[in-house]
């Protein structure tokens, strides 16, 4: 019924989904005593998504590599710097 | 500028006949326009995170108002939409396509509708609750920050909408880039949010 | 039968280096004669200290008022330009060239009185109480900052006639059309300026301030650069044609 990109993406979507049922659950105080580890990892997570999104949705996977570079790096240097900042308060 | 668009093109050609299946789906501008939209974007993320810091009692307090299950289910609806254009653009170039594809756009539009009208009530809520925009400072970055992420889905719907109208035509295969292109904007709306939801929602 | 529209190739380039001739004497008159970066007047500021601003520097208010000014009739004149290069996508009735003229003759207005609202508040020292210079200083930065929807609204309408133009070598490139669109947006957290008085979006702020003059400044240029290019190509005029 489903070709192989299509099943490829189906799954993709499936990830994502529990990703984001993960983030809920750290989101809402589970997983980690300390809420900055939590909202590091909320943060981190959300940027893996930007990343899983644009590779397969997107097909910056199979890109010519400035945009790959420019997309990834995005999420490369958002995670940091958010981070920094926010752990470094 | 001219000569690296040509020498693009031309790697282009050289690539897809070395079979290695490097692409760039959908006009070169496209990505001109996400990567300057995504820019500012994050402009915007590192200034919230950085006036963050500043007055943290203050932003956590303001961010308890806001509700977790309303963000995720959002979230939710747009990857359920980015899948459902993805499934939409995919089926274009397939031969028995007829009504799949126009059914896989019809459902993201849905999707971007119901996320739209989820953030009517969630905005009326807090107005009605006496939170605007001008409240305190983390309503400032809250109201912009989906503000215009909203004025990005109103826009993407319309761009859905045409793809909807287009995948109807006998001669949709032959827009192919058209559709990668529409497809590559509202992924990209999917993509924002996906930031904009873990820092306004969860982190505190 | 193809028509061609022609264009003056001199005039095409005139009109085109009006666009960094605009960036360069309007960044000179805000910045080095004005002083109004990096001492931004705050809307947060007390008249007092808006009322000094303009008091302590008269010479150098006036003389960058004046050049400001200038910088604002090369805007009108580069704005041309750039309207004349999207008719040539026109076909017909170039209703989108209209409508780019229309939008270039108001952003024009509003800077010559944007530039006239600074110089008369520095033309009479302590002749005039603090509040009115501060209010002043207030639509001088509406006027400069607040309408980014005329200029949003231009690059809306240049995307457009590009979008519109289905010929096979259009004088504008497609990712051109891209840019214009992105521009539009990055634009508009100017419109938000009258909300705050402090902040990143004031009128000093990040989003309020620079955004909007930065991105208008790049657009600017690049644009100068498309249709610069486009005039070094045209054929050199020929006298007796």
């Amino acid at each position: 019924m489903f070709n192989s990109s299509e099943f490829r993406y189906i799954s993709v979507w499936l990830f994502l989904l529990v990703l984001t049922l993960v983030t809920l659950w750290f989101g809402t105080g589970h997983g980690a005593e300390d809420i900055k580890y939590s909202s590091t990892v909320a943060l981190l997570i959300g940027l893996a998504k930007v990343g899983v999104v644009g590779s397969v949705f997107m097909h910056v996977g199979n890109a010519p590599l400035p945009i790959k570079i420019i997309l990834y790096g995005w999420c490369l240097i958002l995670s940091v710097v958010l981070c920094s900042i926010y752990l470094l308060k | 500028m001219g000569l690296i668009m040509n020498q693009i093109r031309e790697c282009k050609v050289i690539l897809s006949e070395n079979k290695s299946e490097l692409h760039l789906p959908g006009e070169v501008g496209i990505w001109v326009f996400i990567f300057g939209d995504m820019l500012m974007f994050a402009a915007f993320f590192i200034s919230y995170i950085s006036d963050r810091s500043d007055n943290i009692e203050l932003y956590n307090l303001s961010q308890a108002n806001l509700s977790i299950n309303m963000g995720v289910t959002n979230t939710l609806i747009l990857l359920t939409s980015s899948l459902f254009v993805a499934l939409g653009v995919n089926s274009i170039r397939k031969s028995n396509r007829k009504n799949i594809s126009s059914m896989y756009i019809a459902l993201a539009f849905f999707c971007g509708l119901v996320f739209i009208v989820n953030k009517y009530f969630e905005w009326s809520e807090k107005v009605g609750n006496g939170l605007t925009l001008t409240t305190n400072e983390y309503f400032i970055y809250y109201y912009v920050l989906t503000g215009i992420h909203l004025l990005h889905v109103l826009i993407g719907l319309f761009i859905l909408a045409y793809l909807l109208y287009l995948s109807s035509l006998d001669s949709a295969v032959k827009r192919y880039t058209t559709f990668e292109t529409g497809a590559t904007y509202w992924h990209m709306v999917d993509l924002l949010w996906l930031v904009i939801f873990p820092l306004l929602y969860i982190v505190r | 039968m193809t028509t061609q529209t022609s264009i003056n190739r001199t005039a095409l380039m005139f009109t085109g280096w009006a666009g960094p001739f605009q960036v360069v004497i309007w960044s000179l008159g805000f910045i080095v004669f004005s002083g109004f970066w990096p001492n931004i007047p705050s809307p947060s500021a007390s008249s007092e200290e808006i009322a000094s601003f303009f008091w302590d520097n008269t010479v150098g208010m006036r003389i960058g008022t004046v050049l400001m000014y200038f910088g604002c009739v090369a805007f009108c004149i580069w704005g041309a330009s750039v309207a004349a290069l999207t008719r040539v996508g026109e076909r017909g009735i170039p209703v989108l060239t209209y409508a780019q003229l229309t939008l270039v003759g108001c952003g024009g207005a509003i800077g010559a009185v944007n530039f006239t609202l600074w110089s008369v508040a520095s033309f009479r020292p302590d002749g005039l109480s603090p509040d009115v210079i501060r209010m002043l200083n207030d639509i001088g930065f509406f006027f400069l900052l607040w309408s980014v929807p005329i200029f949003s609204g231009w690059c809306v309408v240049v995307g457009i006639s590009i979008m519109c133009d289905k010929s096979k070598n259009p004088i504008l490139p497609r990712w051109n059309m891209y840019f214009n669109f992105m521009v539009a947006f990055m634009m508009l957290p100017g419109s938000l300026i009258t909300f705050f008085h402090e902040g990143p979006f004031a009128f000093d702020g990040f989003f309020g301030f620079y955004i909007p003059l930065l991105v208008y400044g790049s657009w600017v240029l690049l644009m100068s650069w498309s249709v610069l290019s486009a005039a070094y190509k045209l054929p050199k005029q020929e006298f007796n044609s």
